[in-house]
């Protein structure tokens, strides 16, 4: 009974911080919900965290008292589109789905399986430019371009023109080569060298698109692909409602896959190959196929976020692979906690808000400052990022007594 | 083809610069300094503030360079490696952390000084001109290798001799034996950071006499470091000055037959064969000291 009581206790103030979030916005815009949300959420996985603290946990196991976060999660997500008055919210939530997918599959590299890859932008790039590609004729989106150069307008091999329902699928077939093809040299190589070999990749794919004039669009990229927003609907705010579920529809398949690996038998073989591969082997997991598996899992979803990014906006230029970029997801991935899917989202949230909120801050420059600042912060103080701060306040409570 | 020389041997000078740099800080600390670039760019600030406001003799505004490189590696080993020495997911961490202050960096670089291009008068136009065959050899890249080779043997003359030399060297061979003969991880932690600062803040003045300074310069000095480290093997210093030589042969010979556009692609296949064929680089002497 006083179990209950106390349970009812903690469902009440999370009632009262739930309405307070939500009245945020109402005072400082609707972009604040962004930012008030994640607060909500980040105390709401934290009281969990801390509630579980009591039994020591380990990342593997599954989060079973997580379901609160996840309902509220949905409820949020639901909520959104019902308040949101103007296409800006909805815009910018699309771009933080996008990059939420896209964070969920890095985080089953970089998090579980411990392999320290960048190479998440470059799948998720050249998939986007083999959608764009696939539907989008050169020859007439840019006719400066194709009269200026020496250009034929000829396609590759002859491939045909075709709309985004083709051309999402083959980017995630893309995205499957190109993760295979990455995975071969994980095999052999270890830690930095491996980070270093996948920055350089992503470098070299922006150096090569920015070059490619004839078949890519160079610096300019590529521009109207075809959308999977109707085109009388494009711009009003159901048209963007449309691409918000869609949106959705795409985090949620990530996080299933997400969930799928990280709790499943290939996380476990996976995590066990993190910790020390020595006694992986020794336990008899095949290490380099558990390793294959989760780029080909992951690439095969980052292709499908590729694809949907073109869809979505229509264009890709060079600019996907900038530094700066490459960059700024990995502090979202990192901010959060790289072991947990709650971390993961969080970390998103926080840096999509942080990025759209102060997008008219003076100077510019001050934004990116704050962010860094705040990603140098969070990984001297936190050991596994945001989540994992409840754990190590425990813990450290614990040690001294 | 004598350009190719020439281009090749200038090349090789900075390249091995930045290489120790970041090949150093990884054989003694054990981290990947992935803000190697914003500390470049810091450095070329630094010795382009020195050369416009106090002087632009060479001497001053190259030590206004290592000077203010060494800063930068000391601003590293406070904001990094001590705050995380000993803490849990070491490696991750620091990587973070390295990244998160090339963010920084760039930023404040972009706020203070603008994207503007800023560019050094020449320091070494003193230096006669010579021939190489077709080739003329420009004073600045004599200057850059005579600069890199005398900065390069003072440094090395100094690890050598000196007290906290002895300590840089134990710990980049074997980092419980260091503890247990009594060196103090954290000085000579400044110590390295601050040479590898000393080293980058160096090519960042030598490579200023070709290309502009502005807030990203540092990005591309710290992929061809990177590359040249990783090649070499990192922590490995011979292994750094072949890979050097390598990298710089490559890339001029790239620039001469195909154009600067392929100069990423042909180093990036360069470095998939090596590290395929030997995953610790050209000297791959790291089995045995840092894993």
């Amino acid at each position: 009974m006083l179990k209950f009581s106390e349970d009812l206790k903690h469902y009440a103030v999370l009632a009262v911080v739930f309405v307070v979030a939500m009245a945020v916005p109402s005072v400082f815009g609707v972009l604040s919900i962004l930012g008030s949300m994640m607060v909500f959420l980040l105390l709401l996985s934290w009281s969990i965290s801390w509630r579980q603290g009591a039994k020591p946990s380990t990342d593997g196991k599954p989060d079973r008292s997580s379901w609160l976060f996840w309902v509220m999660v949905g409820a949020i997500a639901m909520i959104i589109p019902l308040i949101a008055g103007t296409p800006f919210l909805l815009a910018t939530m699309v771009a933080f789905l996008i990059y939420l997918s896209m964070n969920t599959m890095w985080g089953l590299v970089l998090g579980t399986a411990g392999l320290q890859s960048f190479a998440t932008v470059a799948v998720a790039g050249v998939s986007a430019y083999a959608a764009a590609y696939l539907s989008v004729n050169i020859g007439e989106s840019n006719a400066a371009l194709a009269a200026g150069g020496d250009c034929s307008g000829i396609r590759l091999f002859g491939i045909p023109l075709v709309e985004w329902w083709i051309a999402i699928p083959v980017a995630s077939v893309v995205g499957l080569v190109v993760g295979f093809l990455i995975s071969l040299p994980a095999i052999r190589l270890r830690g930095s060298y491996f980070a270093f070999l996948t920055i350089g990749l992503v470098e070299l794919c922006r150096a090569y698109t920015g070059q490619d004039k004839c078949n890519l669009g160079g610096a300019g990229g590529l521009f109207g692909a075809s959308s999977f927003i109707p085109s009388d609907l494009m711009g009003s705010l159901t048209g963007y409602r449309y691409a918000y579920f869609a949106a959705v529809l795409l985090a949620v398949v990530s996080l299933l896959i997400y969930w799928k690996v990280n709790y499943g038998r290939l996380g476990l073989l996976l995590r066990t190959a993190r910790e020390s591969e020595a006694v992986a082997e020794v336990l008899g997991v095949d290490v380099v196929r558990a390793r294959i598996w989760v780029f080909l899992i992951s690439s095969w979803m980052l292709g499908a976020a590729g694809g949907f990014y073109v869809s979505y906006y229509k264009t890709i230029s060079p600019n996907f692979f900038n530094f700066s970029t490459l960059l700024l997801l990995f502090a979202m991935v990192m901010i959060g906690g790289i072991n947990s899917p709650r971390g993961i989202l969080l970390g998103t949230m926080l840096l999509m808000f942080v990025d759209r909120f102060f997008v008219d801050f003076s100077p510019p420059e001050a934004r990116f400052v704050f962010t860094g600042l705040f990603l140098l912060v969070v990984t001297l103080l936190a050991s596994a990022g945001l989540v994992s701060v409840p754990d190590q306040i425990r813990s450290r409570l614990s040690s001294h007594g | 083809m004598d350009t190719v020389i020439v281009t090749t041997i200038n090349l090789t000078a900075i390249y091995t610069l930045v290489a120790l740099g970041i090949s150093l800080t990884w054989a003694g600390l054990g981290f990947l300094n992935m803000s190697a670039g914003v500390m470049y760019a810091g450095a070329a600030y630094g010795a382009w503030l020195v050369s416009t406001e106090v002087s632009s003799n060479v001497v001053v505004v190259l030590l206004g360079g290592i000077l203010t490189g060494a800063v930068f590696g000391a601003v590293v080993c406070l904001t990094v490696f001590i705050p995380l020495d000993g803490k849990p997911n070491w490696e991750i961490r620091t990587l973070t952390a390295t990244l998160a202050l090339s963010f920084i960096g760039t930023n404040i670089y972009l706020w203070k000084f603008g994207p503007q291009f800023k560019q050094f008068e020449p320091l070494f136009s003193w230096l006669p001109k010579f021939r190489l065959g077709e080739a003329l050899l420009m004073p600045s890249v004599t200057g850059s290798v005579i600069a890199t080779a005398v900065v390069v043997t003072i440094i090395l003359v100094y690890i050598g001799s000196s007290r906290i030399g002895l300590g840089v060297r134990a710990l980049t061979q074997n980092v419980e034996g260091a503890a247990l003969v009594g060196i103090d991880r954290r000085t000579v932690a400044f110590a390295i950071l601050g040479v590898s600062g000393a080293f980058i803040g160096l090519a960042a003045v030598l490579l200023g006499q070709t290309f502009f300074v502005e807030p990203n310069s540092g990005y591309v000095p710290l992929i061809k470091g990177l590359i040249v480290a990783v090649l070499g093997g990192l922590g490995s210093l011979r292994g750094a000055v072949i890979a050097a030589f390598l990298v710089a042969l490559c890339e001029a010979l790239t620039l001469w037959y195909f154009g600067g556009s392929w100069v990423l692609v042909t180093l990036f296949l360069l470095i998939s064969i090596v590290l395929i064929i030997r995953p610790r680089g050209v000297a791959g002497l790291l089995e045995t000291t840092r894993a």
